[in-house]
């Protein structure tokens, strides 16, 4: 079964990258249980743009973690091109993130002490690339991404949104086969969002990247290709893009917002 | 209820206390060994006066550098709270925030601060009363004295002293914390972090060029420390002083930003795994912390130079005892030393013809019943120096270094008698020299001389003494000729008795003379007899009472027949006493000041580990497994100990090479060893500290890794 789905997998591109099978996730011990995640299946196809939207508390973010091995599921499986990921050892996890995935976070997660240069290499040095390829490997990708300026001042120096795009560069300049982005326009302005979720989209056109993205925000979501709705730890709905300009996009999505009754606003 | 929740804090900020607790535990303990020193000493059997003498000049010293060490102890103990309470102002935010008065919260404080302070007095105090029975053991065998009825001593006065030092130390570090408290804003304490505006190094170029300029000021102080020798403080020692202190500064304040431009171009050694982190981390704390860690590499540079210099004076004091204390007793006259226009001696001197041991005879049956032998040695102005000497010396520079020959070359040349030196040598059953009419020879007792020695003594090298024009016998002796605590007797000139009458005749009197004396009986018997022929013999100092003090302090000092008296077992004391002082205070000094230094790179490391958690969450949430944090956990932890060790011990190496130079070498001194038996033990310390911070922070970094966090 596993061998079978890995080929399809690799056979081709509609084929599901990531798998999730009926995962559950339990927080709390005997007295008062929490149920965060319940029943979600979800696949993804190698070289989709999904967002996951869903109010405070929906279980997107635990979602995200739980594909992220940050986090662990109570039940269920994650695979991952057909290697099941809830399985993996603790001494596994952290190659399989540095080998497998890339990550956005809200507050961008870059290390205060490098440069804008130096936190995009840490991803290729972490899996210890060569010196020689680093530098022109992220020089280029700066170019592509509309950073070069701010590859040798330090995070601090940067605004919210150029250090959005650090970390986004960061994510993809390892080639990950996923890569996962927790509210990455949570802390932006519109303008700077809108840049940001510019290069997503370009990283999931034309760089092949397959990006996994949880949001609360609707504008956000219609960059993607297709949008889930998570409510109370349940997939609730989902909506595709198909041929749309974004605008119509943007409408349905708002049209399913509209029927949540307008909760997934209240974060 | 105050006191519980203080002493639940203690129980669980135990690992942030635990290094604090156990420098200040080792603080007082040692505080206390060493100022019960004085107390401990009654268990000794029989002790000189001159031992007692240097006992009290050790417990002078001891309650003098006590002093220093309380202030570091004091600044160690202020600087540790400030720390601690600078990681929980969350804490205390949140006591603030649920209503406890700022009054409460300080009063928890203080009852946590009362708590650690009594533990590490408490424990201090037993360590340190186990030390000092063992430092009584050590002193008794440095001051060469036994204890025969040993039994277990507690000092009230060491006890008292320490006590009250740390209760004026905590008190201190008390009020300064409640202070802080009290001022603090709500905000301020419950702020997370402190923003950190400078985690990333700025003005890459002004750094280089800082590090450039504090390597030439140290190069500089290096230079002018080698010119002045370290003999006296004049302008060379203070433009050393100050070129070492801003070259250290400065060297802190750039180094990590000129690591980091050097390493930026070097790609392939920099983009490797977390290197880059470790560098970058290592450089922003350093940064940062540049003037602490300045004042740290030069209060190391003070312990280690306080440790090794004691060591090669210890080396000093103990080889040579033996050599320098073969006659049981020397009585010197010195009468340059005394401006006589009466010239009462000069007359006694005449009426026996010179003769110290006549003189003394004549005055006192006594002198017969105590020495059974003499030899007289008169030391005779040439009228040269030993200029005409060194100018005969092909490659002198290659002996002696070029500033020593020219002080050397402005001595005066004194001569004694050949039968005179001929005297003492039978004393001690020496051969003695035969010197021909035309011939000098050279004795010297310091081995650093013996190469110049003999090439001066070389028979084509010509010396001429009233008008008597005398070559060189060819060969060295090596002859102590008085009793001394260290030898210092160098390149003395042995001329024919001929050579000798002429002098007399032109200035009538030599410049100062020994008498070398052996005893009837053994030397304790025999100090007390020339003890009462000296006091018949001469008149007594005013206000001394005779039966009481020592032979030297009694009898009234005169141009001639005494000036001073040295007796062997005196010198001998007094050498071994000052080994114990110096042995103490390097210990006592360096120990203490290492701990503290130590403790308080201890204490910033753990505190910026647990500034840095976030940075290691990220660094794990990218990928980067547990053994490779760790890994650079442990280089930052080691590069940021050995930093200031490493600048600290090349300050150190120059100072003592220099102090070698010119004071070791000269006494003929191989103080290596001892200086790195020093240093083992002080890298053995501190290496204890680096593992112990390494495992701490280990811990922290581990525990928050595996805790839930925020969704």
């Amino acid at each position: 079964m596993n061998e079978k789905d890995a080929a399809t997998a690799i056979a081709g591109s509609d084929a599901a990258l990531l798998e999730l099978e009926h995962v559950g996730k339990l927080y709390g011990g005997k007295g008062v249980v929490t149920r965060a995640l319940d029943d979600v299946s979800l696949r993804v196809r190698r070289g989709e743009f999904v967002a996951i939207m869903g109010p405070s508390g929906s279980g997107k973010s635990t979602l995200l973690n739980c594909v992220a091995t940050i986090d662990s599921a109570t039940s269920g499986r994650i695979s991952l091109s057909g290697k099941d990921i809830t399985r993996l050892r603790r001494s596994e996890l952290s190659k399989f993130r540095r080998d497998e995935l890339g990550f956005i976070f809200q507050d961008s997660n870059l290390l205060d002490t490098l440069t804008g240069f130096e936190n995009i290499a840490l991803a290729l040095t972490l899996k210890g690339e060569r010196p020689s390829i680093i530098e022109s490997a992220v020089t280029e990708l700066a170019r592509t991404l509309g950073i070069e300026e701010v590859l040798q001042k330090y995070p601090q120096q940067m605004s919210g949104g150029q250090r959005q795009r650090v970390a986004a560069a960061r994510a993809i300049v390892g080639k990950p086969q996923l890569i996962l982005a927790d509210e990455p326009t949570g802390a932006l302005d519109s303008k700077s969002s809108a840049v940001l979720l510019d290069v997503l989209e370009n990283m999931n056109a034309n760089m092949g990247a397959t990006i996994l993205m949880v949001t609360h925000d609707a504008f956000a979501a219609s960059y993607s290709t297709r949008t889930v709705f998570l409510r109370d730890g349940r997939l609730f709905n989902e909506v595709s893009r198909g041929n749309d300009p974004r605008s119509e996009y943007y409408q349905k999505i708002m049209d399913v917002m509209a029927f949540l009754g307008g909760e997934i606003d209240a974060r | 209820m105050l006191a519980k929740l203080a002493f639940r804090n203690v129980k669980r900020a135990g690992r942030d206390y635990a290094i604090y607790f156990i420098t200040v535990t080792l603080g007082v303990a040692l505080f206390y060994a060493f100022n019960a020193l004085h107390s401990q000493a009654v268990l000794f059997d029989a002790m000189s006066a001159d031992s007692i003498r240097m006992l009290d000049l050790l417990n002078m010293l001891i309650g003098m550098f006590s002093v220093v060490v309380a202030c570091v102890l004091g600044f160690l103990v202020v600087y540790a709270n400030r720390f601690l309470i600078r990681r929980r102002r969350r804490e205390f935010g949140t006591y603030l925030l649920l209503g406890m008065s700022a009054g409460r919260v300080s009063r928890v404080l203080l009852f946590e601060t009362v708590l650690v302070g009594i533990a590490s007095l408490v424990v201090g105090l037993v360590l340190g009363i186990a030390v000092s029975q063992g430092l009584s053991f050590a002193t008794a065998a440095l001051m060469g004295t036994t204890m025969m009825k040993y039994r277990f001593i507690i000092s009230t006065d060491a006890l008292g002293l320490t006590v009250l030092c740390f209760v004026v130390v905590f008190a201190v570090s008390a009020i300064i914390d409640v202070i802080y408290v009290r001022r603090c804003k709500l905000v301020t304490l419950l702020s997370a972090h402190e923003a950190n505006e400078h985690a990333g190094i700025e003005r890459m170029p002004l750094r280089v060029g800082g590090f450039i300029v504090s390597l030439v000021a140290l190069a500089c102080a290096y230079w002018q420390l080698a010119i002045n020798g370290l003999q006296m403080p004049d302008a060379h020692f203070w433009a050393a002083t100050a070129l070492m202190l801003v070259g250290t500064f400065l060297f802190f304040w750039s180094v990590s930003g000129f690591v980091i431009f050097a390493l930026m171009h070097a790609k392939g050694v920099y983009l490797k795994g977390i290197r880059m982190f470790t560098v970058r981390q290592i450089a922003s704390k350093v940064n940062t912390a540049f003037v602490s860690v300045s004042v740290v590499c030069v209060m190391l540079f003070l312990a280690l130079t306080t440790a090794s210099v004691g060591m090669g004076l210890l080396e000093l004091f103990a080889g040579s005892i033996e050599q320098t204390t073969r006659y049981d007793a020397t009585i010197q006259a010195s009468p340059r030393f005394f401006d006589d226009p009466s010239g009462a001696w000069m007359e006694e001197s005449q009426r026996f013809d010179g003769s110290i041991a006549a003189c003394l005879q004549s005055r006192t049956a006594r002198w017969d019943d105590a020495v059974r032998e003499s030899a007289q040695l008169d030391y005779w102005a040439s009228g040269v120096t030993y200029q005409a000497l060194l100018e005969q010396v092909p490659n002198a520079e290659s002996f002696k270094d070029v500033g020593m020959l020219e002080a050397i070359g402005k001595t005066e040349v004194q001569v004694i008698p050949a039968s005179q030196f001929n005297a003492c040598c039978a004393l001690i059953g020496e051969p003695g020299i035969q010197l021909a009419d035309d011939e000098f020879a050279i004795d010297n007792a310091i081995s650093s001389y013996d190469e110049l020695g003999s090439a001066m003594s070389a028979s084509n090298v010509t010396l001429k003494v009233a008008d008597v024009t005398l070559h060189g016998h060819g060969s060295l002796v090596n002859v102590p000729l008085e009793t001394s605590a260290v030898s210092a007797e160098a390149l003395l000139i042995i001329v024919p008795d001929e050579a000798v009458a002429h002098l007399r005749e032109n200035i009538g009197f030599p410049s100062y003379s020994y008498l070398n004396v052996m005893y009837h009986a053994d030397r304790i018997q025999g100090d007390e007899a020339l003890k009462q022929a000296l006091i018949e013999a001469l008149p007594l100092d005013e206000g001394v009472t005779p039966a009481t003090e020592e032979l030297d302090e009694q009898i009234k000092s005169g141009p001639w027949p005494v000036t001073r008296v040295y007796t062997g077992r005196a010198m001998a004391d007094q050498a071994g006493g000052l080994r114990m002082v110096i042995a103490f205070l390097a210990l006592y000094i360096g120990f203490v000041m290492l701990v503290a230094t130590a403790a308080v790179l201890a204490i910033q490391q753990l505190s910026e580990t647990a500034d840095s958690l976030g940075r290691y969450r990220r660094l794990s949430d990218l990928g980067c497994d547990l053994p490779k944090i760790f890994g650079s956990l442990r280089v930052q932890t080691v590069v940021y100990f050995c930093a200031p060790l490493i600048l600290a011990a090349c300050h150190t190496v120059c100072a003592v090479v220099v102090i070698s130079g010119t004071l070791f070498s000269e006494l003929g001194v191989d103080p290596t060893n001892l200086i790195g038996i020093a240093a083992a033990a002080i890298v053995g310390i501190y290496a204890v500290y680096t593992l112990a911070t390494y495992l701490l922070s280990k811990g922290i970094v581990r525990s928050s890794m595996f805790q839930p966090r925020a969704a």
